[in-house]
């Protein structure tokens, strides 16, 4: 949670951005003042939220995190990129052209030119 | 504009692309090979029906559902094809033969009752061959294709949804698969 704000925050925001609840926004800013990750000041009647040293540091470790397991998953699974658009289904994907192994030897099974009324 | 093949008789490129390469048999394998081929990437707009009880109405999606009533509440609109009252070699002819060509003609929902009373031997496979055949019926002509049965024990069919009547505790409820939602069916005396 404290990622997703300072991530909000980024180089700087009014106290609205974080938060439209008022109440709420105050709970995180002081939250995060408390850690030591953001100054609060007020400028022109608004109140701005500015990260600090250290917020930026945390952020840029983050970053390093999330590279890295971007980087093992790749090689996980190399051919794990965005799906590719897919041709239209066709007929084949829904009623295989030969019969499926359970009806095979059925003796259910009638074949077209035996047909007889 | 549909058009048709005439082998021993007249039959829809649908209706021959409809069938498995072994039902077709050698003599017809090149006809079946161009209607498959025509129809490949030719696909109708779905019919979609309903599944209503008293005041309760949900939809019925094309391909083979399933329908657990012994209380007859279930009704099934538009007004389906019934599917004829027929058992063993005449059942899955009339499936595989009769069925595609009334929906050539008129494309509605398909109705099977008594789908487990069809066969009078080797009733496990007849009922597999008959999930099967309709199964292909409701992909190729998308249409609902709903079939009224007793018990659902076959792994076999894949049904699109389930619609169940459950009665628990005097209340009657129409329990929907596979999504498990209970709705409640009020009874009007």
């Amino acid at each position: 949670m404290i990622i997703k704000y300072l991530i909000r925050i980024g180089d700087g925001c009014v106290l609205s951005s974080i938060s439209s609840n008022n109440h709420y926004a105050w709970h995180i800013v002081n939250t995060l003042s408390n850690l030591g990750l953001v100054t609060v000041r007020r400028v022109s009647g608004r109140i701005l939220i500015l990260p600090t040293t250290k917020a930026r540091k945390v952020l840029e470790l983050y970053d390093n995190i999330v590279s890295v397991i971007e980087g093992e998953i790749g090689a996980l699974h190399p051919n794990h990129t965005h799906p590719e658009l897919k041709a239209e289904d066709t007929i084949e994907s829904s009623i295989p052209a030969e019969m499926p192994s359970f009806i095979k030897g059925n003796p259910w099974v009638t074949v077209l030119k035996s047909r007889r009324r | 504009m549909q058009r048709y093949i005439l082998v021993k008789e007249k039959l829809s490129m649908r209706h021959l692309a409809m069938l498995y390469k072994e039902e077709v048999g050698e003599e017809l394998l090149e006809e079946w090979m161009r209607a498959r081929e025509a129809v490949r990437y030719s696909f109708l707009s779905p019919v979609v029906g309903e599944v209503v009880v008293n005041d309760l109405r949900l939809s019925l999606p094309y391909g083979l559902s399933c329908i657990v009533d012994s209380y007859g509440y279930i009704s099934v609109l538009p007004e389906p094809i019934m599917v004829k009252d027929c058992i063993d070699h005449d059942f899955i002819r009339y499936l595989l033969y009769d069925l595609p060509k009334m929906l050539d003609e008129d494309r509605r929902p398909v109705l099977v009752e008594g789908f487990d009373e069809r066969f009078t031997k080797n009733a496990v496979q007849g009922l597999i061959y008959a999930g099967d055949i309709l199964k292909r019926v409701g992909i190729m002509y998308r249409v609902p294709v709903a079939v009224k049965y007793c018990i659902n024990t076959l792994g076999y069919l894949k049904w699109v949804n389930t619609y169940i009547i459950v009665k628990r505790e005097g209340r009657t409820y129409l329990q929907q698969l596979p999504e498990n939602i209970y709705f409640e069916v009020r009874d009007y005396e």
